[in-house]
């Protein structure tokens, strides 16, 4: 595993190598790899069902993996105490699963916990943290708001708010744009691609959106059938080909009016045939295992 | 909030000490207790008070406090405001156990009050394990399989209990006591209940406790709280054993009262909100004070006749679980 290291290369922040993983007898992971590199937001997308969300649950070890691993500074993720990895990898999930009637600043402090004693009242550095992070997404005058009573919207930026405090250097977020106006989903994923560049934090964000994924993605990686089947700069990922084989749509791409980035215009009428593997995808999906 | 709550359990211990076939003022009250502390002999007219009242109105407090613990703890082990030791047919497990343990008679009665939390506490977590291994699937929790399912363990072990009852009846004319006991009652409850219980209740609480601040995060549900740090699998293993240990005292010692620990949890949410590290203490204290002020008017309501406790608080929890059942469709009862 020693390979020479390029010292200009930036550092891989995780590597993951050939993970295999089933629910029950669906396969659903068939050896996806991928590095991650400090500083980067890398968008996973690919078709329903294609393993994207268990992916990202392999990765934040919710899941432990049949086959292969997730390694962090050469540590694997399975055999890390959950505390020491809540330090290193934060998520935001898709449903924020707030129903209990805390306030938005006792849910980021949550994100004090793999930090906190069990007792001992958040110290100095836990409130800076805490105050810090809803500044950083834009929250901070909700602070006293029960997240009860939120919009989805705000939801998701507590959230982020939450796995932000919690000071990781991994951020694995599951369709963060997901229920989001389009005002939204730009200043969520902005707001990502920033903390990403200033905190040389690493992110993986799964998006349907390949055009948000090609604005702001530095690297995209496009997943089909549990393996991730193509990744590389927007440019090199999202072509033609790639939308007609993984997506089963022949569509244009073209390229961004002001910033030159590859976009892509649909037409009506125009899927070609739905790429196999999608019935047995969606049928993993209807069982709620989740989408991705 | 707290100290509110503390000050009500105190208020409701004295006047629960004091109201009775024979009232005792507190000036009999602060006698008898130096008398005790002084280890003089009592006077004739303390011996209600210091062997008869005293111990009963602090195992009342006691139980209320567990069986609130428990319920708090079985909500946020399930995510769901329905839970709670009696619903989940947890409390008619610990039963069994216990209607077990008091088939030992004279002068085998102190082994059966010593046997009895540990004999529930068997039988709590076998129900509970049966609840738990029926309603949910891969760690995800079906609320209606759940509660189907804490219907019929519960109702099995019930039936158990009163085979248990009605084979002692025959055998022995026991069953008086222990049908007593099976309906909710403190009566007759001395210092040696209150002894067997404490260490049961301390370890229990305890646990709790020390785990106030991930079940916070277990609010959250089982995969946030993984991401957060909490070790979830440990953590509901311990939970259900301090859940079923609570459950179990309260039920050794009192019977089968149910829907105190659905009814205070939510009382003390209201008032402390949902942070475990205020509303576990809230909830033992209000527990404890309600059971108190409920054993107190099972006592006077009829005098000199006793209602059942079980019989008072399920009056009271009844229309409680139905509003919850209707109202909590659009949030908890997803």
């Amino acid at each position: 595993m020693a390979a020479p290291r390029d010292e200009r290369a930036p550092a891989v922040l995780v590597r993951v190598d050939g993970v295999t993983f089933s629910y029950g007898a669906q396969q659903v992971l068939r050896g996806a790899s991928l590095d991650v590199m400090a500083g980067e937001l890398v968008a996973l997308v690919g078709p329903n069902g294609a393993g994207k969300s268990t992916l990202l649950k392999v990765m934040s070890g919710v899941l432990r993996p049949a086959g292969g691993g997730v390694f962090i500074g050469g540590t694997n993720v399975a055999s890390m105490p959950r505390r020491d990895l809540a330090r290193l990898v934060a998520v935001v999930p898709q449903e924020s699963g707030f129903h209990s009637e805390f306030t938005v600043a006792e849910v980021v402090e949550m994100g004090r916990l793999p930090h906190m004693g069990r007792f001992a009242p958040p110290s100095a550095r836990d409130r800076a943290c805490i105050r810090e992070a809803m500044a950083a997404v834009g929250v901070a005058h909700l602070a006293s708001r029960p997240v009860t009573a939120l919009s989805g919207g705000q939801a998701r930026l507590v959230a982020i708010a939450r796995a932000l405090a919690q000071e990781p250097r991994l951020l694995l977020l599951d369709e963060p744009t997901a229920h989001l106006d389009p005002g939204h989903q730009l200043s969520v994923l902005a707001l990502l691609r920033r903390l990403a560049r200033r905190r040389g934090l690493g992110a993986v964000v799964v998006l349907h959106d390949l055009n948000l994924a090609s604005l702001f993605a530095d690297r995209v990686a496009v997943m089909r059938g549990g393996v991730i089947a193509g990744w590389g700069r927007p440019e090199a990922v999202i072509t033609p080909e790639l939308l007609r084989s993984v997506y089963g749509i022949a569509a244009v791409v073209g390229s961004h009016p002001v910033t030159g980035q590859p976009q892509v215009f649909f037409s009506p009428g125009e899927v070609v045939d739905p790429p196999r593997g999608t019935w047995y995808d969606l049928d993993v999906r209807s069982r709620g295992e989740g989408d991705g | 909030m707290l100290g509110l709550a503390g000050t009500a359990l105190a208020a409701a211990v004295v006047s629960g000490a004091a109201a009775g076939s024979v009232p005792i003022s507190a000036g009999d009250m602060r006698a008898a207790i130096a008398a005790v502390a002084a280890g003089q002999p009592l006077q004739p007219e303390h011996v209600i008070f210091w062997n008869v009242r005293l111990p009963r109105v602090l195992l009342a407090a006691l139980v209320g406090a567990a069986l609130s613990l428990s319920g708090a703890a079985a909500q946020a082990l399930f995510r769901n405001p329905l839970a709670d030791p009696y619903v989940l047919g947890i409390a008619s497990g610990a039963a069994l156990g216990a209607a077990l343990a008091f088939t030992f008679q004279a002068p085998w009665h102190a082994v059966g009050v010593g046997l009895a939390p540990a004999a529930a506490f068997a039988g709590a977590l076998l129900a509970l394990g049966l609840v738990y291994r029926l309603g949910t699937r891969g760690g995800r929790i079906f609320i209606l399989q759940l509660l189907l399912a804490g219907v019929a363990v519960g109702t099995s072990f019930s039936a158990l209990v009163w085979l248990v009852v009605l084979i002692q009846e025959r055998r022995q004319h026991l069953a008086s006591p222990i049908f007593h006991w099976l309906l909710g009652s403190l009566a007759g409850r001395d210092w040696i209940y209150l002894w067997a219980a404490l260490p049961y209740f301390l370890l229990g609480a305890g646990i709790l406790a020390w785990h106030a601040r991930e079940l916070n995060a277990l609010l959250f549900g089982e995969e946030q709280a993984l991401t957060l740090g909490v070790p979830v699998e440990p953590l509901k293993r311990r939970l259900a054993f301090a859940s079923g240990l609570l459950t179990a005292v309260a039920v050794a010692c009192a019977g089968v009262t149910g829907f105190v620990g659905l009814m205070i949890p939510h009382v003390a949410r209201l008032l402390v909100g949902p942070d475990h590290r205020f509303l576990l203490p809230m909830a033992a204290l209000t527990g404890g004070a309600f059971l108190v002020v409920a054993d107190l008017l099972a006592r006077v309501l009829l005098a000199p006749a006793e209602i059942p406790l079980g019989i008072l608080t399920a009056l009271a929890g009844g229309p409680f679980f139905l509003y919850l059942l209707l109202t909590g469709q659009r949030e908890g009862g997803r």
